[in-house]
């Protein structure tokens, strides 16, 4: 057993767990849902750790010592996090809330990362999007939306 | 290094390759460590070794010719940063190594080390000639990525794979394909590469990843092919594809094994038109 310290949602954190323990039970009410997949692709759990998009059940606790995690619920008050919300309420990915925190954590990452989403960045990221409720393409529309909301905002500002 | 780690913990965590070694020699059955995504899954190791605050193992060193890529380095900050002088081949094979999150907690030494699965990045290392470092307390050994995947990685007691050195070298054509998805890995597929010299082929390669969890070099296929005038006699093209044919395991589907030879048959076929049309 051993102590890990971390920010999650802006507060410090610090649990006490095996260091191989995942991240994820301690992310669970940050807005990031509970995996159902056996292989780790269900991307619902996805958290951003030290500007990265992980899967917390994937990161032990030993692998975040020190590290700013942002879940949803972190993004969700942001400029970006407005216009995908707003985008995946458009397309309807709102309707699939087993997934939703995950795909909105990948759409804040690669729409944040980046100056422009090319297409083919968007179909890349697509292809992985393995949910029953949400499809490849309704998703490349989300960010494709989502993406044009937000720079249009920043240049209006 | 954290002492807590070293001390009692089941994870140790070494700063420099000196420690590593170290902890090598001192726990000879400890588990490495790298990006974690198939020991999360499977790992069932008393004691680990994690290698990501070792920052030379962080590296990617460019030259003229060459690539030297730590083992450490994860893949999707590999694709970042190697995105305008990677090679083609590579590129699209880390764009095909898994969903975002995967690749960016994978590491380029770690999925040449997950036994008994070889993921299609490795026929993309390969067709560049990857060659792997091997070191461990007193020296070092360079193995070619093929040899290195033959039946699962061929780590010795007290080594482990310190960087990747690939070659900068720009094919003329080259193909890269998989069957079925390339994460969790397990597709069979193979990679080809040509150097056209006017009409005839001056060099190859060509490796198979058969059933995901083997990687072979066919260097029979390679020799046949060298040398020859393009485009390809059917007679050429059938000796090619029965030596493919032969490489591939007996227990193959037939419809996996009518695909790899026939998507091979097809870039041969179209070896002597454009770049383009062949991939």
């Amino acid at each position: 057993m051993t102590t890990t310290r971390f920010v999650l949602g802006g507060v410090e954190t610090s649990v006490s767990g095996e260091e191989l323990t995942p991240l994820y039970p301690h992310v669970l009410r940050h807005g990031a849902e509970e995996g159902a997949c056996t292989d780790r692709r269900c991307l619902r759990c996805l958290v951003i750790v030290a500007d990265r998009v992980v899967a917390s059940c994937m990161v032990p606790l030993f692998r975040v010592e020190g590290a700013v995690i942002k879940t949803r619920a972190d993004l969700v008050t942001t400029e970006l996090g407005r216009a995908i919300e707003r985008a995946f309420l458009r397309v309807g990915i709102d309707e699939c809330p087993a997934v939703y925190d995950g795909l909105f954590v990948l759409a804040y990452h690669l729409i944040g990362n980046t100056q422009h989403l090319s297409e083919a960045a968007i179909r890349r990221s697509s292809r992985y999007v393995a949910a029953s409720c949400v499809s490849r393409e309704q998703f490349e529309r989300a960010l494709r939306l989502a993406e044009r909301v937000y720079r249009r905002a920043r240049r209006g500002r | 290094m954290a002492d807590k780690h070293f001390d009692d913990g089941r994870v140790l965590i070494p700063q420099t390759v000196g420690e590593l070694l170290q902890i090598l020699k001192q726990f000879p059955e400890i588990t490495i460590w790298s990006g974690g995504t198939d020991l999360m899954l499977h790992g069932a190791a008393q004691r680990y070794v994690a290698l990501h605050d070792i920052a030379e193992l962080r590296h990617v060193v460019r030259s003229a010719r060459w690539v030297d890529i730590g083992s450490a380095v994860r893949l999707g900050r590999l694709r970042e940063t190697g995105l305008r002088f990677l090679p083609a081949p590579l590129l699209q094979a880390l764009d095909r190594v898994g969903p975002p999150h995967i690749a960016n907690s994978a590491t380029a030494g770690g999925i040449l080390c997950v036994p008994a699965v070889v993921y299609p990045l490795s026929t993309a290392l390969g067709l560049l000639d990857a060659e792997v470092e091997l070191r461990r307390t007193g020296g070092s050994r360079w193995v070619s990525l093929p040899s290195f995947q033959q039946d699962g990685p061929q780590l010795r007691e007290g080594e482990f794979v310190s960087r990747i050195r690939l070659q900068l070298r720009p094919w003329s054509l080259w193909r890269l394909t998989h069957f079925g998805s390339s994460y969790p890995g397990g597709a069979p597929g193979f990679a080809i590469a040509l150097d056209r010299d006017k009409r005839t082929i001056a060099e190859t390669r060509l490796l198979l990843t058969t059933g995901g969890t083997r990687l072979l070099r066919l260097l029979d296929a390679e020799n046949d092919l060298t040398g020859q005038a393009l485009p390809l006699t059917e007679r050429e093209l059938r000796a090619v594809i029965a030596r493919v044919d032969a490489a591939l395991p007996a227990r193959m589907a037939r419809l996996t094994r009518h695909q790899i030879t026939e998507s091979l048959r097809r870039f041969l076929g179209r070896a002597h038109r454009s770049e383009s049309a062949a991939r």
